[in-house]
């Protein structure tokens, strides 16, 4: 594990403390809208999603014994520990045996070091029928709880009708205008077509939707700034204060000719609105910060710049992903991110006892011992979310861990491969400062409305009502949304 | 010009206020007096001298005029009664040859309330395909070495110029700001780069080639002239080279400076519509508007020097010249490039060439056939257009464009190479576009043809029918496992009844059991799983009227001669030429466009041609939106 230790605090990460990197003159243009004092530590909300569902099981005998399809959850609720998490599954004669010793065990025993930091939760749905595609209907209402719409063409593009936590986040809580990480390591870029899309889940309001970057290249380079092309070196200090110089003066510019073109009184609605858009988007650019992963890091992220929607390069995608994020977090240039992982739904191949096998055909039951396979696929996202805990344990911050400061959650767009709704999973990790119970595994009512959740959520990353109190108004307004306090400390 | 346009050439009458507001009158066909009639229907520009069905001058309400436009009292009122500028009234008028019911244009609210009428959006952003090439086009470079792949792409539903759904995200900005670092880099750092973009006669001294160049290089980004401020603050900027670029040239410097400010500027990033004359109720484009528009339409790109020079000559003012100008621009590859980016959108043909079957049932569909079935499609697509050819001619002729990868699915014998040849297919076997292997590789699963996803794309893409969300609890077609005995279309049958069947069975299924015939890769067949194949079915072609049909020939000759197909493909063009949703307005353009189209009097490329020569091209309401 490589230990990024950062100094005082992460905005001043920003402006050169600690002689790590360079602040620029323009950093000072930006204000916050958080209410969050500055020497305050800021919480995060990173989201790792996955596509398909998790092998959960879908009913409870009489007797308490869960169906044999059920491996994913530690054994029975309440406080977690590490040996319970590494308690074999049950598996009888009768069943299919796993295809390695492996796969004895239960879908989320990777994070087993973690336990003591973990909060499991069951339960919640899902609240929409989705009458459409079930992945995207899914993707679309899973962090908005927002009605859905079918949109125009085919049957898989299906919209929601409201802005998504990310967005929600980064609107209150980032520098103005700077919209939410937003990352996807699939097969398909936001330009396909039909069922061969990335999947959204991230959206700036009622139909609109953020396409995810595909490159972890293109979003590191973004954060930092950089001018070049993969192969050019990042500026060095003194260059990038030219760079700034002449952005700000191209800026002023382009400012101005917005603002004139603003303040005509024939323009539209729809006009104003997208040319105030990209007003907006010219400021959010005027950073410009230098340093940041290690060479060696940028390297891999070069290396992968032409494949990034092959298979054999999706593990190191979705990892230097993470690092990306970890990084964006660390300085404080995001409050929220989400990385999705597979498309609308996830075809990645895996392979299982001699066969490759597509992901999503395993979980609807295709192939040889269909369970068992999406059970071993459960586990090595598992482990990836278990790299990512890692990365942002090994930032070090004055109050502790980065992941102690912030919060992050793994969870699907489904329950499970038959497209369920409920019960929700979220795998969290990381307190918020507090704000969560932490080591515990807890089943919660399966009707519990995912507005619920998201709004929880939402206060637990620092959105609170201008007197401090939880967030309540996050989702369709038919929906319950006072926050679950059942996982609050 | 096309053959089948020739004929209906419009006319243009005397100028009036040297805009797109003369009167008209009328060329010698029944044809143009069916377009006047159809815009005057619309009511775009009441005051202006029109023809109703009749020949009898009308203004845009339909009420009589004199020849000189003036209203005549009658019964119904004169001209400017309700329509007139300020007003609020509007009415309800009938389509003449649909007889579907016609909004015409309710005058803007003078505060800027919305209006109706044919909304044009005042500021369409480039689309990545339009970026990339004016992009090279503005620069004259011969490529943008590879920096394309990094400009984030859109996520659009339909199609990708849809003007209201194109914004600039900061991820997007980012993009375009390391771009025109870059480029702009790229070519003040070579100097034959720079030099063609630096006039021949400009002068020697740094203030004159300074001057020449912004003037030169402004006016093309921008595609107009600069006003004297814009030219001003870019010289300002150009100046600021020794203290922003110490080190280089003064030119260079202040060369590569202005040119990252142009490209990206908000004149350069957007199509922008920014003339404010008004003319009855309508403000025509200006020139240079309009030949913007025409490019970007027609060719995904900055206008090229002809139309420039149209434009500075105060040409597009004329229709003909209008019309002159798209059919040339028709004839450049750009137009070919952009032709296919519209067919690959419209039949959804991006992907096919990751199609992959099962290597036992298909052990001939290799990475070649795949890579094969989207050029096809174009090929067949543009030829079409290319060549005259309507609508009902795409979903009827026995024709298309072969391989070596493909020529043996369809039975062709003969030698092919890797090139696509124009070759002629069986009658009995292939009639049309829905006959060809991609539309019917697409719409299949590796193993079977897909019944359900052919019948849905038909009903959506041909015949532009909404179609409703499955039922709830609707679960995909169970998988095969090799040892079912009963025939794709019983599965399919079987598994629609329960769940879904009042859509499945009217709606869906029939087209895509048409298809039957093609298996997964689009072979013919006429077996499938021991028994012969069903493509026997009914579908109502026309609403409440159910028309029984056997097999895909017959099934694509009905389609032929649907109104739907023909409205549809309007309607798609319409869309994508108007960079915008389908709008209630468009009803009658889009209605009397299809009919004629239905009755074999419009080739596509003419429902293209008149697309970009009328009101709701060339002029736009005030307000907005």
């Amino acid at each position: 594990m490589t230990n990024h230790k950062l100094h005082p605090h992460r905005r001043q990460f920003l402006k050169g403390i600690g002689g790590i990197t360079l602040g620029l003159p323009l950093l000072d243009i930006f204000t916050r809208t958080s209410s969050a004092a500055a020497s305050t530590p800021t919480p995060f909300l990173a989201f790792i999603i996955n596509a398909n569902g998790f092998q959960q099981g879908t009913f409870v005998a009489s007797d308490g014994t869960p169906d044999a399809s059920e491996m994913f959850w530690p054994a029975s609720t309440g406080p977690l520990t590490r040996a319970a998490m590494l308690e074999p599954r049950r598996i009888t004669g009768g069943e299919p045996q796993p295809f390695s010793a492996q796969g004895a065990m239960r879908g989320t025993s990777p994070l087993a070091d973690y336990a003591d930091r973990l909060l499991m939760i069951k339960g919640g749905i899902h609240d929409f029928d989705n009458p459409f595609c079930a992945h995207s209907a899914n993707d679309a209402q899973m962090l908005t709880a927002a009605k859905i719409v079918k949109g125009p063409g085919h049957i898989s593009n299906v919209l929601s009708m409201g802005e998504s936590i990310d967005n929600r986040i980064a609107r209150e809580l980032n520098p103005q205008g700077r919209e939410p990480l937003t990352l996807h390591a699939g097969q398909y870029s936001a330009g396909g077509q039909e069922y061969n899309v990335p999947g959204f889940i991230s959206y700036t309001g009622p139909m609109q939707q953020r396409p995810a970057e595909a490159s972890p290249l293109q979003a590191y380079q973004r954060i930092v700034g950089l001018v070049g092309s993969p192969t050019q070196p990042a500026p060095m200090p003194g260059l990038a204060d030219e760079v700034a110089a002449r952005r700000l003066s191209v800026n002023d510019l382009l400012r101005g000719q917005i603002t004139r073109l603003l303040t005509r009184k024939d323009l539209s609605a729809d006009d104003r609105t997208r040319l105030q858009q990209h007003f907006d988007s010219i400021r959010e650019l005027e950073m410009n910060i230098t340093g940041a992963l290690t060479p060696t890091k940028v390297s891999e992220l070069q290396t992968v710049e032409a494949m990034l929607h092959d298979e054999s390069t999706h593990d190191k995608i979705i990892r230097l992903h993470m690092d990306v994020t970890v990084f964006a977090l660390s300085v404080d240039y995001t409050r929220a991110a989400t990385l999705k992982i597979g498309d609308r739904e996830d075809d990645h191949h895996f392979g299982f006892a001699g066969n490759s096998e597509n992901f999503h055909d395993i979980s609807h039951g295709e192939g040889p011992n269909p369970f068992e396979a999406h059970h071993l696929a459960d586990m090595y996202h598992a482990g990836l979310f278990k790299y990512f805990l890692d990365q942002l344990s090994a930032v070090s911050t004055p109050t502790g861990s980065l992941l102690d400061q912030g919060s992050a959650i793994w969870t699907n767009q489904q329950a499970n491969g038959a497209h369920d709704v409920s019960p929700c999973p979220f795998i969290l990790a990381g307190t918020s400062q507090g704000f969560y119970k932490k080591g515990l595994f807890v089943e919660i009512d399966k009707k519990i409305s995912n507005a619920r959740m998201l709004n929880t959520f939402l206060t637990g990353a620092g959105v609170r009502n201008s007197d401090g109190s939880p967030t309540a108004d996050f989702g369709d307004a038919s929906l319950a949304k006072n926050v679950h306090t059942e996982i609050m400390a | 010009m096309s053959a089948l346009l020739r004929p209906f050439t419009i006319v243009r009458g005397p100028m009036q206020n040297g805009s797109h507001q003369a009167s008209w009158r009328l060329a010698t066909t029944p044809l143009l007096a069916l377009l006047v009639a159809c815009s005057a229907q619309v009511g775009l520009r009441p005051g202006s001298t029109r023809m109703d069905a009749n020949g009898h001058p009308v203004d845009a309400n339909g009420n009589p005029v004199d020849a000189n436009g003036n209203p005549i009292a009658s019964a119904t009122g004169g001209a400017g009664n309700t329509n007139t500028p300020g007003g609020t009234g509007g009415t309800t008028m009938v389509d003449p040859v649909t007889g579907l019911p016609v909004p015409v244009t309710a005058p803007p609210d003078p505060t800027g309330a919305p209006g109706v009428g044919f909304f044009t959006p005042r500021f369409s952003r480039l689309s990545y395909r339009q970026w990339v090439n004016a992009t090279k086009d503005l620069l004259m470079l011969p490529d943008l070495s590879g920096l394309e792949t990094r400009i984030t792409k859109d996520a659009l539903a339909n199609f990708d110029n849809e003007a209201s759904k194109l914004i600039v995200t900061p991820t997007l900005r980012a993009d375009y700001q390391a771009a025109a670092e870059q480029l702009s880099a790229r070519v003040a750092g070579d100097p034959v780069a720079l030099a063609r973009l630096i006039p021949a006669n400009a002068p020697a001294d740094l203030a004159g080639k300074e001057q020449a160049f912004i003037t030169t290089f402004g006016t093309r980004a921008y595609r107009r002239p600069l006003e004297a401020s814009e030219l001003g603050e870019a010289s300002k900027l150009f100046e600021q080279a020794p203290t922003l670029m110490p080190g280089k040239d003064p030119f260079l410097g202040g060369a590569e400076l202005t040119m990252q400010f142009f490209l990206q500027s908000p004149y350069y990033l957007y199509r922008s519509e920014l003339s404010t004359a008004q003319v009855g109720l309508v403000i025509p484009l200006n020139d240079y508007e309009v030949a913007s528009k025409l490019a970007f339409s027609l060719s995904n790109t900055m206008p090229d020097d002809a139309l420039f020079s149209s434009a500075a000559s105060g040409g597009l003012k004329s229709r003909d010249v209008v019309l002159a100008q798209a059919q040339r621009l028709l004839s450049t590859p750009a137009a070919g490039a952009t032709l296919d980016s519209f067919h690959s959108q419209l039949l959804r043909l991006g992907g096919l060439d990751t199609l992959a079957k099962d290597d036992v049932l298909f052990p001939g569909f290799t990475p070649a056939v795949a890579a094969s079935l989207g050029p096809e499609s174009l090929a067949f697509m543009r030829w079409a257009f290319t060549e005259g050819h309507g609508m009902k001619d795409v979903l009827t002729l026995p024709v298309t464009f072969a391989n070596s990868a493909i020529a043996g699915v369809y039975g062709l014998q003969g030698t092919f190479t890797n090139d696509l040849v124009k070759v002629d297919l069986k009658p009995t076997e292939r009639a049309g576009l829905l006959t060809r292997l991609g539309f019917l590789a697409a719409n299949a699963s590796r193993t079977n043809p897909s019944p359900i996803r052919r019948g849905a794309f038909i009903n959506e893409r041909i015949f532009c029918k909404m179609l409703p969300p499955p039922a709830p609890g609707a679960t995909p077609l169970p998988p095969t496992n090799g040892t079912e005995t009963s025939t794709n279309r019983q599965r399919v049958e079987a598994h629609t009844s329960v769940c879904g069947a009042a859509c499945h069975t009217a709606i869906i299924n029939p087209p895509g059991f048409a298809f039957e015939n093609y298996d997964a890769i689009g072979g013919y067949r006429t077996m499938d799983n021991g028994s012969p194949v069903n493509s026997v079915d009914s579908y109502e072609f026309t609403a409440g009227m159910k028309q029984p049909f056997n097999g895909p020939i017959e099934f694509s000759t009905f389609a032929a001669d649907n109104a739907d197909a023909h409205h549809c493909i309007a309607q798609q063009w319409m869309s994508y030429l108007y960079a915008r949703s389908p709008a209630p307005e468009d009803a009658a353009l889009r209605a009397y466009l299809g009919e004629k189209s239905k009755v074999g009097a419009l080739a596509i490329k003419d429902i293209v041609l008149a697309l970009v020569n009328h009101d709701a091209f060339l002029t736009r309401i005030p307000g907005g939106q």
